[in-house]
């Protein structure tokens, strides 16, 4: 019949005054001898009555008696043995390889990178699911509202322009319910066209998830070729279609769950980085969203009988444009790249549309 | 009747209390917390954060049981299921905050004043919960503010002090600090805390100066870079890392005035009359600190996070000390039964600076 012996202290119920003592485990029994009284060992209550910390680096063990008592010691090896969890003594012993974890340690961002593409995906669908038409509409007009008052100044453009490109619209639209099985998703979207001057936005055309989309002055003066901008509005029609603009919103608030979930406790300075960050990945578009859009305003525009080369040359122009200060925005909410511009010159190539020499 | 008495204060002085200075030690090590912090990550990732509540009792009693006074360490007593659905309330709410804008802003607008006229509530609570689950030698601490005078110190002050120009901001700070200080128990003892705002002055208009220094030299930096790049796209990337620099400035020069807040929180602190603290950390060392520790942690993916927080912690206990007073074994523990983890966790997550341990 083994005796466990374990030494420490024993600090009396709620109290800071403790004493030295040995705890004796025999079977299932739990008793007590103080260090400083000739005493034969006291009965104190059931092993399984005890109420002990789960073990964690070295740090001291403290055992709970029923009584109230406290008895903590540095003996870890013996506290483990009367410890009754095997969860924690395995998740202390695996803590304790220290180290030897980083190969584990080093698969972790990745880890946590791929349950992220996994997962994001799952919320953003669950979200946009239960988001019911209504709440599009309704965060249209109020992104809208708030765009008005901080942003966005009345249009100035003149009143026969603005005809002009709402017939580019309402052909782009037309064209978009004559083919439904292959532009239009079974969403219903109420399609509105807005113009807006606005200085900080620069040249630009955004969509808003409920079918809201915005063209500013800017952008319909430097573009006067009507192509493009039937290109820029099929391609904004684009991100309504496929809901690009929902994703956005679900997957910057899923991406700031999980940041506040898992590294919740990065330290001070870190935790404002990684939150700063992840609030201004969610305000772009990813490249992605980005080529779908692309593909789904070129085969827009063939239906509508524009040309399907509108887009290059939008980029084209806006390179330009770029190298002056202040137009930054179109590059930081439409990345544009390389790929997308051979995107479309091989759909062109495909179809055997030869593109057209670039105008000014 | 006043020389009787201050003859009875003089005799009792005079008795010669014993005073020992203790040493605060922190004696984790780098190599046992990598491996805590790094199962913590894992789990958390795996379990999709649920972990991660028990992960951050596993923390912080791992930093609370290796600080160490008078070879006594600290405990930290929070349970796992608590502290998950505290999580999880707090992140449905921030959730909800983010989102509401984008779909009603007049629901927003009350949702957002429920949540500042709530400030009070939860700093209290929360102040209340940490102290309630942190111990020394077996005995609890405790907190007895009342949420209206958070909510006077929290949100009514700082915004007043707006008015000034945020020039009475050490009175605030001051005001707080007595707030948090004065409330907080051991066992059933109170700290006392009486400070001079002019101690405040003086580290606050060294945060003003500096960052003015730093924003002239940053701006003529930026302003050179423009100059070189202009026309190019490298010129895009100063552009919008401009702002970034700005806010990283507002960030470091705050560390100047936290650092000596936290010296003057524990030199004017005095523990049921008798025991004093002290905190010598200074401005410099403390910042160097925490930016290398951010920025090694950034180029290493968060593997140097754990070696940066035992180095934190060794230096912030290294600079510390207790003037016992009289002996630290005769208290008891006031009250057991503990609420507001929600708030706890609220001001966790929205990082209050609250925090006041050692
Ligand atoms: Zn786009």
């Amino acid at each position: 019949m083994s005796i466990i012996s374990i030494t420490g202290d024993i600090y009396e119920n709620q109290s800071s005054y403790s004493r030295p003592c040995t705890l004796k485990v025999r079977d299932n029994q739990l008793m007590i001898q103080y260090d400083d009284l000739e005493q034969a060992p006291a009965y104190i209550c059931k092993l399984d009555e005890l109420r002990i910390d789960p073990p964690l680096g070295s740090i001291r063990r403290k055992v709970h008696l029923p009584d109230g008592r406290v008895f903590e010691t540095d003996d870890l090896e013996a506290v483990n043995d009367i410890y009754p969890s095997n969860f924690w003594k395995r998740i202390a012993k695996t803590e304790r390889k220290g180290w030897h974890i980083i190969p584990i340690a080093l698969v972790t961002p990745f880890l946590a990178f791929g349950l992220y593409r996994l997962l994001v995906p799952i919320l953003v669908s669950f979200g946009m699911a239960l988001t019911p038409d209504i709440a599009l509409y309704s965060i249209d007009k109020n992104t809208m509202k708030s765009l008005d008052k901080f942003v966005m100044k009345q249009s100035e453009i003149s009143h026969d322009k603005r005809v002009e490109v709402q017939k580019i619209f309402n052909k782009l639209l037309l064209a978009r319910n004559e083919s439904p099985e292959q532009l239009s998703t079974n969403k219903v979207f109420k399609y509105s066209l807005n113009f807006r001057n606005s200085g900080a936005l620069g040249p630009n055309a955004f969509a808003l998830p409920g079918g809201t989309i915005v063209i500013t002055d800017e952008l319909i003066l430097e573009f006067p070729d009507e192509d493009v901008i039937a290109a820029v509005l099929a391609h904004e029609i684009g991100h309504v279609e496929h809901q690009h603009s929902l994703q956005q919103i679900y997957r910057a608030l899923g991406m700031a769950g999980m940041v506040t979930m898992i590294a919740g406790d990065a330290g001070p300075l870190l935790e404002d980085v990684l939150l700063e960050g992840s609030a201004i990945l969610s305000l772009s578009h990813s490249r992605k969203h980005e080529l779908q859009s692309d593909n789904y305003s070129y085969e827009l525009l063939k239906l509508a009988d524009y040309q399907p080369d509108g887009l290059i040359q939008f980029f084209d122009k806006m390179d330009e444009i770029q190298t002056l200060p202040k137009d930054g925005e179109w590059m930081m909410t439409h990345p544009v790249g390389e790929k997308r511009i051979s995107n479309i010159r091989d759909k062109m190539k495909a179809d055997g549309i030869s593109p057209r020499a670039l105008t000014d | 009747m006043s020389d009787i008495l201050s003859e009875f204060v003089n005799n009792t002085q005079n008795e010669q209390r014993i005073r020992t200075v203790h040493e605060v030690e922190f004696r984790g090590t780098t190599e046992e917390y990598f491996g805590i912090w790094i199962v913590n990550a894992i789990l958390g990732i795996l379990t999709l954060g649920i972990y991660s509540a028990w992960a951050k009792i596993r923390n912080k009693k791992y930093f609370y049981g290796n600080t160490f006074i008078d070879n006594h360490n600290f405990d930290y007593h929070a349970k796992g299921p608590q502290i998950l659905i505290g999580r999880i309330i707090v992140v449905l709410i921030l959730a909800g905050l983010r989102f509401l804008p984008r779909y009603s802003l007049e629901l927003y607008m009350v949702f957002y004043a429920l949540v500042i006229l709530s400030v009070g509530l939860i700093v209290s609570r929360a102040l209340r919960f940490n102290a309630r689950m942190s111990s020394y030698r077996n005995v609890r601490f405790n907190f007895s503010g009342g949420a209206g005078a958070a909510f006077l110190r929290y949100v009514i002050y700082p915004f007043l002090a707006l008015f000034t120009l945020n020039l009475t901001k050490p009175y605030v700070t001051k005001s707080q600090n007595t707030y948090t200080t004065q409330n907080h128990k051991y066992g059933d003892r109170y700290f006392d805390f009486d400070a001079d705002v002019g101690e405040y002055y003086g580290p606050f208009f060294a945060m003003i100066g500096f960052g003015i220094l730093l924003f002239i030299v940053l701006a003529f930096i930026l302003g050179a870079l423009m100059e070189i790049s202009s026309g190019s796209t490298f010129q895009l990337a100063v552009q919008s890392f401009g702002p970034f620099y700005v806010i990283m400035t507002y960030f470091v020069i705050r560390l100047i005035y936290k650092a000596a807040v936290r010296n003057i929180i524990f030199n004017n602190a005095i523990l049921d009359n008798k025991h004093e603290f002290i905190s010598t950390i200074s401005a410099s060392k403390y910042i160097y600190i925490i930016i290398t520790n951010t920025l090694l942690a950034i180029l290493t993916l968060g593997l140097m996070i754990p070696w940066g927080r035992i180095r934190l912690a060794r230096y912030l206990a290294k600079n510390t000390q207790i003037i016992a007073g009289g002996d630290l074994d005769g208290y008891t523990s006031d009250i057991i039964e503990t609420h507001g983890v929600t708030a706890a966790e609220y001001a966790d997550m929205e990082g209050f600076d609250i925090d006041i341990g050692i």
